[in-house]
């Protein structure tokens, strides 16, 4: 595999980072929707540790994606699409890393504001980014929330796009991407419906 | 006249009550402050409401005592669902343990200002014996007290069971007390009398 993207094919880099932050945000969502629910027990504690070090996982390789993308090119678009729904597309991406940035930052002040321990995986002590604020934890704790819809339903919206790429207009946007694709599903990008009836 | 009357009775009080001669002292500002440790990390408490009872001497530490209650609900670490969860049932459980109380026994003295008390701390119903070592210091206005103690939570089964693992939370538990106290104005002709 080759780890910087080119005009046909996403990078061994960029997919690495691509589906190691879907699998964690995915957990995340999940895990952070049950969570707030249990009893209070030792497991329930454990379990927000590990939400918040994966959280700062995340913000971390964001972070890191930011960085790769501005010196990584990138693939062409599969282009056919109307201009708005063009449009629409590349918002969604960028709105991904606002979100995906935002939501372990708002994680983190409501964790400061809660006046709760955050160690890195039990490891790494960082710091708090606010002091204890009972008001600001309420804050933080609604943004953190709403913030998480909203992924879902971005979520929602990105796999839409994908399937619609792979299923309506049989073209490679949704291939391209995956872990193993071989090279070749990339060769045929200018004519996504060559298979159309 | 009646000043000499009045010093004559607090000599003879002080040889038929040997225990009022240690004054009895009236907190006015004071702290009692705690730090544990939770994944890993320490935090800071305290507990907001509590009655000290100080009656202290240093020449007469016999008579000396200290009787504390401490009321479990006012543990504040700025943390509320940590404070929640000290409040039930697998910490303080301040519904069948509402106080903790704290009673010295015998005290010894380290040197002018340093002394041990043989104490015992409740907390829900378990009653442990400790050493207390403390400061005592006269100030302009009164006296201050200070101390620190390390408390093993287990002890006083605080946090048994599920909450046993030192991994989530620390078993030692760091205790400091400082007060500033006054002298209770109703003893306050004894002690006079007694310098």
């Amino acid at each position: 595999m080759i780890a910087r993207s080119d005009a046909t094919r996403w990078g061994a880099v960029a997919k690495l980072l691509h589906w190691t932050v879907a699998i964690a945000v995915i957990g995340l969502l999940v895990g952070g929707l049950t969570m707030t629910d249990l009893k209070t027990s030792p497991q329930k504690f454990q379990l927000y540790a590990l939400h918040k070090s994966v959280g700062i996982t995340v913000l971390a390789l964001m972070l890191l994606r930011l960085a790769w993308r501005g010196i990584d090119p990138r693939p062409r678009e599969n282009g056919g699409d109307h201009p708005w729904l063009m449009f629409a597309a590349r918002a969604a991406h960028r709105l991904f890393y606002v979100l995906l940035i935002a939501m372990p930052i708002s994680g983190w002040v409501y964790n400061s504001a809660a006046n709760f321990p955050l160690r890195w995986f039990g490891r790494v002590q960082l710091p708090a980014l606010v002091a204890p604020d009972k008001a600001l934890k309420q804050l933080a704790h609604e943004v953190h929330e709403v913030l998480a819809y909203t992924i879902i339903a971005l979520l929602i919206v990105h796999v839409a796009g994908a399937l619609k790429h792979h299923l309506i207009d049989r073209d490679d946007t949704l291939r391209r991407m995956l872990p193993f694709a071989k090279a070749r599903a990339a060769t045929a990008p200018a004519a996504p419906n060559q298979d159309s009836p | 006249m009646t000043h000499r009357l009045a010093l004559v009775a607090a000599l003879l009080l002080q040889f038929l009550a040997p225990s009022v001669c240690a004054a009895d002292y009236a907190m006015r500002t004071g702290r009692l402050q705690f730090s544990g440790e939770q994944q890993g990390e320490r935090f800071e408490g305290r507990f907001e409401r509590f009655t000290p009872n100080i009656r202290f001497d240093a020449n007469d530490l016999a008579a000396s005592r200290f009787d504390v209650l401490i009321e479990l609900a006012s543990a504040n670490t700025d943390n509320e669902e940590r404070d929640e969860a000290l409040k039930g049932e697998d910490f303080f459980a301040i519904g069948a343990f509402p106080k903790a109380r704290f009673v010295t026994g015998s005290m010894r003295a380290i040197d002018a200002t340093h002394f041990e008390a043989d104490a015992t701390l409740t907390i829900r119903d378990k009653t442990v014996a400790l050493k207390f070592p403390f400061t005592f210091e006269a100030t302009a206005d009164g006296a201050r007290l200070t101390a620190k103690v390390t408390l093993d939570r287990l002890a006083f089964g605080i946090g048994a069971g599920d909450w046993a693992s030192d991994e989530d939370i620390g078993h030692q538990v760091e205790v400091r007390v400082e007060l500033e106290l006054s002298r209770a104005p109703t003893i306050a002709p004894a002690a006079s009398a007694q310098t």
